[in-house]
């Protein structure tokens, strides 16, 4: 099989050239060099991440632990969402409450977080809002359609020194196709599993030029039906459930999202809105179990206008202005009055401005400035109630809720970076951000890094770096009078992060990264199971009794090391993955001490056809203590997620393709543990094997 | 705390710097790829083309143009040829071995003489001939070898394909009319990746 032997030689060669590395003037032989062919394109011109320090730069140079997933590797796995992506990243870990995803980094991923400790940017437009009541932004609520993302840049570390609060635990910068770039797409797929078609979607992207004006456009739709999920510990619930503990069907969602970016010259206008809804099988806050009106749903729009313009003497001037609109509905369906709560609703909604001023100046190719300032005004509102009762306010025996919660602020994030090149090959970099929120104080932030490209190949980081993050309104405010209670002495949570990383280029189509960590966590903020107020002895089996509140949980030491690895080798070899190892000084809910991810796709031995696997593994994690019951184990098993893939380029029909690709290929049970909302479920369970088939057109 | 008195006013002054600054552009300021890359990339750029085997024959062979004569052009062309000859050690392109030539430019006819006389499958331009771009972009026609060059600028008048910079980052320029002119049929792949220039 000539296919074999190419293979062969190929590794024979990635062998040979990495020997070479040391020692480049070896000749080799014709038949043993590598085929230039084989080499990703985009690897040569090295891949840019812009999340880092504010501008695009090698991801090599940049003064962080930085890891890139490109649109074909996306792409090569059958990937549908962010959070699918972000799974495959070394060091993150997903895991879920049966609302929305959410994503840990290294070790961390605390229980309710919402996403509001990982900022995620699209294009650079940060879009976390400041409510954090329920959003993830890395599920299908993300409104960015994924047939328009270019790449996916993770920073892992907190990254507040340029972005300030939200940059707790990292970034995430979903960069799209630019206005004006040739790529084009549209797709449809079936979605099935559990012995029936369950829902599917469609997209597309298009972009060019009308007439001076450059733009790229693209959508995205889905709806499902959901799937069944079993609940064994609702055996253990007082409230009516299903004999086999299974809620059927009650998992459906729908998706709308469209995304516009237009150029014209030094300016770029760009906006996006996507609608999310889902029903809810896991019958939190006790809920009827079963209950159809029980569901939830987010609407989020934005739009920027940004304009760059360059000016002599190595000058750079940005300025953006945007607005953000994010509103959030849900449902919970109980017993009518006076048995029950009937319908019982909450809302909440973040809206705000931003506007951003940056001055970006390279005097000289060895030293650069750059100075900001954003500056945010934000209108949020919560409110709980129910359609068939009045509020506490009215009624303050009967009533439900206590009537809108409107908070308005303002928040300043200044900054300040400074770059210094040294002897050609050390990299110095300096970072200070001095946040004032309106309501939660102001914190000094500062960054320190070097970054010494020892050799074409190596590069050595160090970098320490601090974050803060002040408390979601959620988390300060909201009270329901049945299941939350606010709490005003909330401290802004703060980290400091050391890290030292190592990076080796092997052959022009591998990347190794070797890193060491250590993050001291302070204040951090959780969801804890409280006792009602006036409540002396509660009940442990009586959810009555008991309340949610948000609490400054006290301090924690990760420290860690992490393993990754990224190999583009054309068509014959797309890989990456890691693995990662952290301890904490405590126990702490949700902490895995080991995660690895592994994504591999092949054209070998047949080109029209692209087979890909992913793994994912982590170890046991705690549970809530403070939501534990009698008779519930304290953590959650170990887990293996297998998911495959199989593209076909259809023969004959250029830019045709069908994929194939499952997700929970061995149908594993894997479950993540949540608060005490869901009482008495602990753990919500990942979804079951999943089957997709994509129609893909790429002109 | 009380909201700073101040954020009004840095709010309006970072919108007024803003509009202030949506005048002229000036050009995105060039930064160079290492050598090594550059060459890697062209090489890369290569074998995008559907044609090249026809175009090149035996071996893919590569012309490095600079201006005789000009020490800045020179040092380039140093570069370059160090960085072809050690990259052609280490790969083939469509499995054929790479070769590398330096080619001086003296006058259009000169060096059409020259190039015409071997056959180069490409012609990696450098910036000492870019004044001259465009009577070196109608020899590589005559002799059907793909060109290659470090700026949009020269890619503009009549170059194929160009790297391009925007602070630090790098893409790739495509004048697909120039590449067809010059035999190549470059595949969709690399145009998807690439600005086509109309």
């Amino acid at each position: 099989m000539p296919a074999v032997r190419e293979f062969r030689r190929a590794g024979l060669v990635a062998v040979l050239m990495a020997l070479a590395a040391t020692s480049p003037a070896a000749a080799q032989a014709p038949s043993d060099r590598l085929e230039i062919g084989a080499v990703e394109l985009e690897s040569l011109l090295d891949l840019q991440v812009a999340a880092v320090s504010l501008r695009e730069e090698r991801s090599s140079r940049a003064p962080a632990s930085v890891f890139v997933v490109t649109a074909e590797d996306i792409r090569s796995q059958g990937f549908e969402t962010l959070e699918e992506v972000l799974r495959s990243v070394p060091g993150l870990f997903g895991y879920r409450d049966g609302l929305y995803p959410m994503m840990g980094v290294r070790g961390l991923g605390l229980p309710s977080d919402y996403t509001t400790r990982l900022l995620v940017l699209v294009d650079g437009h940060p879009l976390v809002n400041s409510v954090g009541i329920g959003e993830s932004y890395l599920g299908r609520d993300l409104p960015v359609p994924m047939s328009a993302v270019k790449r996916v840049e993770v920073i892992k570390g907190p990254v507040g020194s340029v972005y300030g609060p939200t940059a707790f635990l990292g970034v995430v910068n979903v960069v799209t196709h630019g206005p004006g770039a040739a790529a084009q797409e549209a797709r449809l797929y079936a979605e099935g599993g559990q012995g029936r078609i369950a829902g599917g979607g469609a997209g597309g992207a298009w972009a060019g030029r009308l007439g001076p004006v450059s733009a790229a456009a693209s959508f995205d739709l889905y709806a499902s039906n959901g799937f069944n999920y079993r609940y064994p510990e609702l055996a253990l619930d007082t409230r009516p459930v299903p004999a086999d503990l299974v809620v059927r069907g009650r998992d459906a969602a729908e998706q709308a999202a469209g995304y516009l970016r237009l150029g014209w010259g030094d300016f770029e206008a760009l906006g996006g809105c996507g609608q999310f809804r889902r029903d809810i099988s896991s019958a939190p806050y006790e809920s009827i179990v079963g209950d159809p009106r029980t569901m939830l749903e987010n609407l989020t729009c934005f739009g920027q206008l940004s304009v760059r313009h360059d000016l002599p003497g190595g000058l750079m001037l940005m300025g953006r202005l945007a607005y953000d609109d994010f509103a959030y509905h849900d449902a919970y369906g109980y017993d009518p009055p006076p048995d029950g709560y009937g319908l019982y609703r909450d809302d909440a909604s973040d809206r705000w401005w931003s506007l951003e001023a940056r001055a970006d100046w390279t005097p000289s190719p060895a030293t650069r400035l750059m100075a900001g300032l954003t500056g945010e005004l934000h209108r949020t509102m919560q409110v709980a109630y129910s359609e068939q009762l009045p509020s506490l306010v009215e009624d303050p025996v009967n009533g439900v809720g206590i009537g809108p919660i409107r908070k308005d602020y303002a928040t300043l994030n200044t900054y300040l970076l400074a770059e210094q090149t040294l002897f050609g090959t050390l990299r110095l970099h300096g970072g200070l951000t001095f946040y004032v929120h309106q309501i939660f104080g102001s914190r000094l932030t500062p960054k320190l890094a070097a970054v010494w490209q020892a050799s074409r190949d190596d590069v050595a980081k160090l970098v320490y770096s601090e974050g803060f993050r002040a408390p979601a309104a959620a988390e300060a405010y909201f009270e329901d009078g049945t299941d939350y209670i606010g709490n005003l002495d909330l401290k802004p949570e703060t980290v400091r992060s050391l890290e030292a990383i190592y990076e080796r280029r092997v052959a022009d189509v591998a990347t190794v990264a070797l890193s060491l960590f250590q993050n001291e966590y302070r204040n951090l903020i959780q969801f804890v199971t409280v006792p009602a107020p006036g409540v002396v002895n509660p009940d442990p089996n009586d959810p009555t009794q008991w309340r949610q509140q948000a609490n400054n949980v006290g301090s924690l030491r990760l420290r860690g090391a992490e393993l990754a690895v990224s190999v583009r080798w054309g068509t014959l070899l797309r890989a990456w993955g890691g693995i990662a190892w952290q301890e904490a000084d405590q126990r702490t809910a949700n902490f895995p001490e080991l995660t690895g991810n592994l994504a591999v796709a092949t054209r070998w031995p047949w080109k029209p056809l692209q087979i890909g696997v992913n793994l994912l593994a982590g170890a046991a994690r705690a549970k809530d203590e403070s939501a534990a019951i009698p008779g519930q184990t304290p953590a959650v098993d170990p887990y293996l997620l297998l998911g495959a893939s199989a593209t076909l380029d259809v023969p004959g029909a250029t830019g045709l393709s069908v994929q194939l690709a499952a997700s929970n290929l061995l149908d594993a049970v894997v479950d993540h543990p949540v608060t005490g909302d869901f009482t008495p479920i602990s753990a919500i369970r990942d979804p079951a094997r999943t089957v997709r088939l994509f129609v893909r057109y790429r002109p | 705390m009380s909201p700073p008195r101040a954020i009004p006013r840095l709010l309006a002054a970072g919108l007024a710097a803003c509009l202030a600054t949506g005048a002229a552009a000036r050009p995105a300021r060039a930064e160079d790829l290492p050598a090594r890359n550059q060459a890697l990339l062209l090489l890369r750029v290569l074998v995008y083309d559907r044609n090249l085997k026809e175009r090149a024959g035996d071996a893919v062979r590569v012309a490095v143009v600079y201006r005789s004569g000009d020490a800045s052009s020179e040092a380039e062309r140093d570069a370059l040829m160090a960085a072809y000859q050690e990259v052609a050690r280490e790969v083939v392109a469509q499995g054929l071995p790479v070769k590398v030539e330096a080619l001086a430019w003296r006058d259009a006819a000169d060096f059409a003489a020259r190039l015409g006389q071997r056959r180069f499958a490409a012609v990696h331009a450098g910036r000492g001939v870019a004044a001259v771009a465009e009577e070196l972009a109608r020899a590589a026609r005559k002799s059907q070898s793909l060109t290659f060059a470090p700026a949009r600028e020269m890619v503009s008048a009549g170059l194929a394909v160009g790297l391009v910079f925007r602070g630090e980052r790098a893409g790739l320029v495509v004048n697909l009319g120039a590449a067809r002119a010059e035999g190549a049929e470059l595949d969709p792949a690399l145009l998807q990746l690439a600005e086509v220039l109309p």
